[in-house]
């Protein structure tokens, strides 16, 4: 949120950000990681700051937050990995900028050394390892343990992280490992209750298809469809029958959408033009049938003042 | 993007009768993403008139003969839940008929009827090179289904099962009296793995599709439990 601060009373809040992260590595295939920003806003202590505005743009995005646990190999021949999206996030902090400027200027600096040398399309090996000896590895070395905590609860990552980090000052002698991808931790939709969200207001609480719409997303007609599935039957035999359909619920954009036939039967309707490329779907698929390709140039969510 | 219509999932299940495969074939039966359950078995099944039992189908099988099952459908998920004990089986080359050469016929048959995913229940320290038979059996038989054409294989290796069992295994019974108590204390890959467990893990493996082998150890499998 900028400028001003959420419930700093005097502040005069012209133009405002909100936001909502929901974890990915939820269980509950009923969940709507849209319907809960939604349901948030409604909080007694939320609300008030936000009633009587106007909603001026929507946008959503995946975060990388695993780490440095979690971080690839991030060069690859003519190419490198930078930014907070690469998983240089520090998570505990919900923090990336400063890690995106430092890895881009990290990778500028050994992509102008290897051209200055007349090098081209082979490993840019020095951006790595100068990485390695970067504050940006320090600071994410101390904070490392952070989201594997937080996989064990609440309370107990909570308390390890002041452990992890005010305690011991960041300066840890074991490490955790991630245990699950986000796709292995939906349970079938018949272990739960299905989640009853309230319906939106229009003017606190909005509904996903007017959202997207404001988030100014396009894509080219007639150019194939950048969602794709690598078998066709698998979502309503399994991801359907089995857990609920969950893409209908964390896509943020509405693009899946389970419709019937005119037999009754079900069929996945893909939604492409919709997509505002949070990936959430390439992640969360339980059966990790869609494949996420890129789309023709320029298409996608532009974002007016974001 | 419009897609065809899905019909929903058919599953062929050999050692129904079993400790895992007893409790599995519940959990098929109330599966909604399967739409029929066929079972192979030596002799008709006593299977309680519950949810979903309308979705199974019999088929008396002789595992001995790799010829039969030609008039089952289609089936897309194969699930091998076959087992004995050297002593129950009578004799070595008689075990080995069971938990290598059925497990082998079932694995083909699969593949005729168009299956593309196949679980089997395996046993921890499985190992084609062990010197010890029952072990060495276990791994000869993984060898083959890895060698198979499936698109995605699961084998599970759990540990000793706790089971509600109708024939009578003496060191099984001794070594789950003598370890229940203490479980917690055991490492997880060694500790004992209730059927459930196991036959749920098969379950979200098969659903979940992966494409190529996974070998799920009983750690991973106690994390099914509860």
């Amino acid at each position: 949120m900028e400028p001003g601060g959420l419930g700093d009373e005097g502040d005069l809040v012209t133009d405002g950000r909100h936001g909502f992260v929901v974890g990915l590595a939820y269980q509950n295939p009923w969940l709507s990681p849209f319907e809960e920003f939604q349901r948030y806003k409604t909080h007694p202590a939320i609300r008030p700051t936000l009633e009587g505005g106007k909603r001026l743009s929507y946008g959503a995005r995946a975060i990388t937050a695993g780490g440095l646990m979690s971080l690839p190999k991030t060069v690859f021949p003519g190419g490198a990995l930078i930014g907070c999206d690469a998983g240089f996030l520090n998570a505990s902090r919900i923090k990336g900028s400063h890690a995106a400027i430092k890895t881009g200027a990290l990778a500028a600096e050994a992509a102008f050394e290897a051209i200055g040398g007349g090098r081209s399309a082979d490993e840019l090996s020095a951006y790595p390892l100068a990485f390695e000896n970067s504050w940006l590895h320090d600071e994410l070395y101390r904070a490392r343990n952070f989201k594997q905590w937080m996989a064990k609860g609440l309370v107990l990552g909570t308390v390890m992280t002041g452990i992890e980090q005010k305690v011991l000052g960041g300066k840890i002698p074991w490490t955790l490992h991630h245990q699950h991808a986000d796709h292995e931790c939906l349970k079938p939709a018949s272990s739960f209750q299905p989640i009853v969200y309230p319906k939106p207001d229009g003017k606190l609480t909005f509904d996903r298809l007017s959202s997207v719409f404001i988030s100014n997303t396009n894509h080219e007609e007639n150019q194939p469809i950048h969602l794709t599935l690598k078998d066709a039957s698998v979502p309503v035999s399994i991801n359907l029958a089995r857990y609920g359909g969950p893409e209908s619920r964390y896509c943020p954009a509405g693009v899946y959408e389970y419709v019937k036939n005119e037999d009754n039967s079900d069929r996945l309707q893909i939604n492409a033009q919709n997509c505002v490329h949070c990936k959430t779907c390439d992640i969360k698929d339980p059966t990790q049938n869609i494949v996420w390709v890129v789309p023709e140039g320029g298409g996608g969510p532009n974002y007016p003042g974001m | 993007m419009s897609l065809p219509v899905a019909r929903s999932r058919r599953a062929l299940i050999a050692g129904a009768s079993g400790a895992v495969g007893s409790v599995l074939l519940a959990q098929l039966l109330a599966e909604p993403a399967y739409s029929d359950i066929h079972a192979l078995v030596r002799r008709p099944l006593s299977v309680p008139a519950s949810a979903g039992a309308g979705k199974l189908v019999e088929h008396v099988f002789d595992f001995s003969d790799p010829s039969g099952g030609e008039d089952i459908p289609g089936i897309d998920d194969v699930y091998i839940c076959l087992g004995t004990t050297i002593r129950n089986a009578g004799s070595q080359a008689a075990f080995r008929r069971v938990d290598f050469d059925a497990v082998v016929t079932v694995a083909q048959l699969g593949r005729q009827l168009g299956a593309s995913r196949l679980a089997a229940v395996s046993a921890l320290g499985a190992d084609s090179g062990s010197s010890v038979f029952y072990n060495r059996v276990k791994g000869e038989a993984e060898a083959q289904l890895i060698g198979s054409s499936y698109d995605a294989i699961t084998i599970l290796r759990p540990s000793l099962l706790d089971a509600q069992r109708s024939e009578v295994r003496p060191a099984e019974r001794l070594s789950l009296a003598l370890t229940r108590p203490i479980a917690r204390l055991i490492p997880a890959r060694w500790r004992p793995v209730s059927v459930k467990a196991v036959a749920r893990c098969m379950i979200d493996a098969v659903l979940r599709g992966q494409a190529g082998l996974q070998i799920i150890e009983s750690d991973r499998i106690q994390q099914f439990a509860g």
